[in-house]
């Protein structure tokens, strides 16, 4: 193939894997609807603040600026029968009908939804009716009751209240089952029907299905696991380095998950920099030549960085992980896996057709595409080091200095782990190979000594 | 080979020894600071930036602020600031009288950049969350002052428990309630008028209206104010009237005195006056002569007293509800640092500026759960904000980047000119730069 063909090729190939840079922000809270959903043995509770500005459908009496509290009742009605539509609960499935609803209209300032006694008793007070309450500037506080036929049932909710806002429609959910520690949820209309108590086999699902999700649109980590298919081109020979990044990235996602983590604006952008150091690095390394039976170590070390990313990226749906918190995590670590092993055939089938071209085959090959990677993940490092610079780094106090320690204790004990069974495979290696069989093939990358030798 | 094993397992025993807790070098930190003192950590990150609308000019153009004057937290968090980047002061007769020092006209010829709204708010995580005010942005020609309906010379703010923004302005006679949108509800006193003399003789710089200045302190209407600097709605019920949502206002850049209006916007009462001179032994229940901001601030407890800045004489002063003077904190260092620093922070005037009760007190539910334990206090005369007992009145800390020793600058955590200050629900507490400053910074609680 001609050189103007490969740069084509090349250019292409930068374009596919080019992607931008995109960071999550949190969306403002004014417009939560915020509640309450116990389970008692014989009937659920829904105890909802709801901001007045999100209620369009009922219309409540104005007396000038005011509303008019004394004569609000059929308002008031319109208004829960709009909010009990809006909000559904399930039982095993099946739609919970409303018994009872009691509603009442709240200042601004009130602060009792800081605790579900609180709620229920506000609630239970009618509001005085010479409250002033401005148009649009509080809170339509109900309390409803569903006849239910086990606290053990699942029970499952779903919100389209201001579903027109999607997404920056948010409602927080602490759910109460029956002797059990509550939970909270944070949901969107978005989110359509959500698990409160999932069963074992439900949130496995669910999050296998979002680990997936997650490899297959994390363009960095795809382009890690590409990094490292380069110099290999077989299956065999990635076994151990895929290992080492799987295990890797497993404990820091659990790490994170049970709150090892730092924490801090700093920490996002710092893990988002370090990935894609981890990229330049690992091209390079293809590029000089690495040492591809030692690669694995480095492999696993980058995989803990990894991990923090990952972490992110389910953070917000650890919540409904119910009770399953750590089955959730291993099956969102099972989609991972589920997902790089898919692309990893699809890579390596690309990567069969790329060396067919003349010009890519043998060492030239892991260059171009190496150099390929590097410049696209240079770009990246650098955009995400800017907004490292601009969050800065922390000031290390003692908390810190303790979750520091907690992670050179883990990294250190990993290292050092890791080298005693380098060291026993190596000497493994030895004893085959003297016995008379042969070491796996030799990968495309220039071995350690003919660079020391050249 | 032996060395790296060393180093290997030596680096393991201390990391577990750290890690497992077994020695906390927090432990030596607390020897610096009294147990259950409050300590922040500035968000350098807040607020985010800010908008840069495109023009007619098809040139993209930067909001400032100017100077942040007031600042005033709502339920949910969201945090409110009076700014002062559009004004230019009030053509009379043909001549521009009060170019206000807060403007930003200057850079914005050179750089594009546009006054923000006199409003802004921001949410918790830094976003603008809503603005509004007039006029829109700086037209053509620098008179609108005197058209503006807003107060001249923006000043304190209060989000009150029903939601409604109030206003006051320094170089006006006006305080104004407004819907969270910008809708003008209510306005107590009139527009350029103030309760004073006419014939202002300090008329020119920030003083733009005849009647209104501390050289013409009258002190006396029930319907007039005189440059008032601070606004707090009271929603619990009037101990004479009965009738919750009274408006105490810290009458004082012209006059010296707290007056306190029903909800309506009537006159119910009034306490304090000039000392005559500034000295934190003024009499009780007098507010420092000159200088303004006597007093500076008015800020209601869940114990039910108000709590009144003297900012001339560097004093907090507590009263009941009907003005009857309780205590006075005067701001004064711990005897616990060196001479040299006690004495110069003494040595700086103005050291009761502005101050919130903390945790979360601008929002004064009547569930309000929360103990108010402390003060923050902004002291302009130190650039610093200190963290004070309530109970005792004793400086027990520090929010500036140099602690208790002040280190007056413009990095994170340095203040120039600090002015106003507010907590909210969760802990947070923010404070606001005026004429060298002209910022807010977020201070994040350090978890325990």
């Amino acid at each position: 193939m001609r050189p103007l063909t490969c740069t084509f090729l090349a250019a292409g190939l930068a374009l596919v894997l080019w992607a931008p840079v995109v960071f999550a922000h949190d969306q403002p809270l004014q417009t939560a609807v915020n509640s309450f959903v116990k389970i008692d043995p014989d009937q659920a509770h829904l105890v909802v603040r709801v901001p007045l500005d999100l209620l369009r459908s009922a219309s409540f009496p104005m007396k000038g600026n005011v509303y008019d509290i004394a004569n609000s009742g059929d308002a008031m009605h319109q208004a829960l029968v709009g909010v009990g539509r809006g909000i559904v609960i399930w039982e095993d499935g099946l739609p919970l009908h409303p018994q009872t609803a009691t509603g009442r209209l709240t200042l601004p300032a009130n602060k009792s939804f800081e605790s579900y006694e609180s709620a229920l008793d506000l609630i239970s007070q009618p509001a005085k009716p010479d409250v002033q309450i401005y148009y649009d500037q509080g809170y339509l506080d109900a309390h409803f009751t569903y006849p239910i036929h086990s606290p053990q049932s699942v029970f499952s909710i779903r919100t389209l209240l201001a579903g027109d806002l999607g997404n920056t429609s948010k409602m927080t959910v602490r759910f109460m089952p029956l002797n059990e520690a509550s939970r909270a949820y944070l949901i969107t209309p978005a989110d359509g029907r959500v698990t409160l108590s999932p069963r074992w086999y439900q949130a496995a699902a669910g999050f296998v299905v979002l680990g997936i999700e997650h490899i297959l649109s994390g363009m960095d980590h795809l382009l890690f696991l590409f990094c490292l298919l380069i110099p290999y081109r077989s299956f065999r020979g990635l076994i151990a380095v895929i290992t080492a990044f799987t295990i890797a990235h497993s404990i820091t996602l659990i790490g994170t998950a049970y709150g090892l983590a730092p924490v801090g604006h700093w920490f996002p952008p710092f893990v988002e920099t370090a990935i894609a150091m981890s990229i330049v690095y690992m091209a390079l390394e293809n590029i000089v030549g690495a040492n591809l039976r030692r690669r694995w170590i480095i492999t696993g070390i980058f995989g803990l960085v990894h991990g923090f990313g990952f972490s992110y990226a389910m953070k917000d749906s650890l919540q409904f992980a119910g009770n399953h918190l750590l089955l959730s995590l291993l099956a969102f670590n099972i989609g991972i896996e589920i997902g790089q092993l898919a692309v990893l055939a699809v890579m390596l089938g690309a990567l069969w057709l790329l060396t067919r071209v003349k010009a890519l085959s043998g060492r030239t090959g892991v260059v171009v595409l190496s150099a390929l990677v590097a410049h696209t993940a240079w770009h990246w490092m650098l955009d995400r080091f800017q907004v490292l610079r601009q969050v800065g780094l922390p000031r290390i106090d003692a908390d810190g200095i303790v979750i520091i320690a907690r992670w050179v204790l883990a990294i250190l004990i990993i290292v050092g782990g890791a080298l005693a069974f380098g060291k026993w495979l190596d000497q493994w290696r030895a004893k085959r190979a003297a016995t008379g069989h042969h070491a796996e093939p030799v990968p495309i990358a220039a071995p350690a000594e003919e660079r020391a030798a050249s | 080979m032996k060395l790296a094993r060393t180093v290997y397992f030596g680096v393991i025993v201390l990391v577990l020894i750290i890690g497992l807790g077994l020695w906390r070098p927090d432990k030596v930190k607390a020897k610096s600071s009294p147990d259950g003192t409050p300590t922040f950590t500035v968000d350098p990150s807040w607020p985010n930036n800010l908008p840069a609308p495109v023009g007619s000019d098809g040139v993209a153009h930067q909001w400032v602020t100017g100077e942040i004057a007031g600042t005033c937290i709502d339920a949910n968090d969201n945090v409110y600031t009076f700014n002062r980047g559009w004004e230019v002061g009030v053509t009379q007769n043909g001549v521009l009288q009060g170019n206000e020092s807060g403007a930003i006209v200057g850079q914005d010829a050179t750089a594009s950049a546009i006054p923000s709204p006199p409003v802004v708010a921001y949410t918790p995580a830094g976003d603008v969350y809503t603005s509004w005010g007039n006029p829109s942005l700086i037209p053509t020609g620098q008179s609108y002052g005197g058209a503006a309906v807003m107060p001249q010379g923006a000043h304190g703010c209060y989000v009150d428990y029903q939601g409604n923004v109030w206003v006051g302005g320094n170089g006006d006679g006006v305080v104004q309630k407004y819907t969270p949108t910008g809708t003008l509800l209510m306005t107590i006193g009139r527009k350029g008028v103030c309760d004073g003399t006419p014939g202002n003789s300090k008329i020119g710089g920030s003083n733009v209206y005849s009647t209104c200045g501390e050289s013409k302190d009258y002190n006396a209407s029930h319907f007039l104010l005189n440059e008032p600097a601070d606004i707090t709605v009271d929603p619990e019920p009037d101990p004479v009237t009965g009738n919750p949502g009274d408006v105490y206002i810290a009458d004082g850049y012209g006059n010296h005195r707290i007056v306190v209006f029903d909800a309506n916007g009537t006159y119910l009462r009034q306490w304090g006056s000039s000392c005559g001179h500034n000295s934190p032994s003024c009499p009780n229940g007098t507010f420092g002569a000159t200088g303004g901001g006597h007093p500076h601030c008015v800020v209601l407890g869940n114990d039910n007293l108000v709590y009144v800045c003297d900012r001339p004489d560097s004093r907090i002063q507590v009263f009941d509800k009907m003005g009857n003077w309780q205590r006075n904190i005067i701001i004064t260092p711990p005897s616990s640092i060196p001479q040299a620093e006690q004495n110069a922070i003494l040595a700086a005037g103005t050291r009761a500026c502005d101050i919130d009760l903390y945790p979360n007190i601008d929002v004064l539910g009547d569930e309000s759960p929360t103990s108010q334990e402390f003060i923050v206090n902004a002291d302009l005369g130190n650039d610093n904000e200190w963290i004070l007992d309530k109970a005792s009145g004793n400086m027990l800390g520090a929010f500036g980047q140099c602690g208790i020793a002040p280190c007056p600058g413009h990095n994170a955590a340095h203040f120039a000119f600090a002015h106003t200050t507010a907590s909210d629900s969760q802990g947070n507490v923010y404070i606001a730069e005026t004429i060298t400053g002209r910022r807010i910074q977020k201070f994040v609680p350090n978890s325990k």
